[in-house]
């Protein structure tokens, strides 16, 4: 594993803040467009939108700054840590938007970070084999 | 709309996450035409994935879609498995069990 830089803790850090409030903003700009099913007045109401293009920049930006982290950390490493944006969203869906968060809830967010966790800190266990490149038999 | 169908549309979104990441894996091992390809399919569903969870996130709470939305990682282990043929550790279909368990405790009940 690499040894993980005080930039890679911020970038990290940073991560997962721009993530909570990603959500936060995503719901509200769902909240906010018209009632219909026709894709292109969706995509017109959303464009006329401020939060649409806050939301787009946040999204752009924490790509960008997820490939600085990738520089600097390993995936394995760094991924567990970003579903730490499950609990940033329950505080923020809370404090923002009166979102009560049950038990049940609460409960699905543990199950989840212990999965996130399983799923990205088991090793590799073989390259991946691309259908189309396998040997005939 | 009703609970059911934006349940419906996170998942789908869910799984389409699973496929794109597919596309971008099979992308990274080819150049030129193939690499654009399967780089331009894959964005494509992330798109499609995007509208799925906006359309969702419209009728359904925050505290119910976001956990629900995590079942991407299944998907992506799922998809790596049978697509690309990947060798998934038992520790990592732990890690999978744990999520659909969570996925499924955010539901409403």
């Amino acid at each position: 594993m690499k040894k993980i830089s005080k930039q890679a803790w911020l970038g990290l850090a940073v991560t997962v803040v721009a993530d909570s409030f990603g959500q936060i903003f995503w719901k509200s700009l769902a909240s906010q467009l018209p009632d219909t099913d026709h894709i292109p007045t969706l995509i017109l109401a959303a464009a006329e939108m401020p939060i649409f293009w806050i939301l787009a920049g946040l999204l752009l930006a924490q790509l960008f700054l997820w490939l600085a982290v990738l520089k600097q950390a390993d995936l394995s490493f760094a991924q567990p840590i970003t579903s730490l944006s499950y609990v940033g969203v329950g505080i923020l869906s809370y404090l923002w938007l009166g979102e009560i968060w049950h038990i049940r809830t609460i409960l699905s967010v543990l199950f989840i970070l212990i999965g996130v966790s399983l799923v990205s800190s088991s090793s590799s266990s073989s390259k991946a084999s691309f259908p189309q490149e396998r040997e005939a038999p | 709309m009703n609970l059911a169908t934006a349940i419906s549309l996170v998942l789908a979104g869910s799984a389409l996450e699973g496929f794109a990441q597919v596309c971008l894996k099979l992308a990274s091992s080819r150049q030129s035409g193939a690499y654009v390809f399967w780089t331009g399919f894959g964005s494509i569903l992330f798109v499609l994935e995007i509208g799925l969870y906006t359309r969702a996130l419209k009728s359904l709470d925050i505290a119910v879609a976001y956990p629900l939305s995590a079942l991407s990682y299944a998907a992506v282990v799922i998809a790596a498995r049978m697509l690309l043929g990947e060798k998934v550790a038992l520790r990592r279909w732990l890690g999978v069990a744990f999520i659909v368990a969570g996925a499924a405790l955010a539901i409403p009940e």
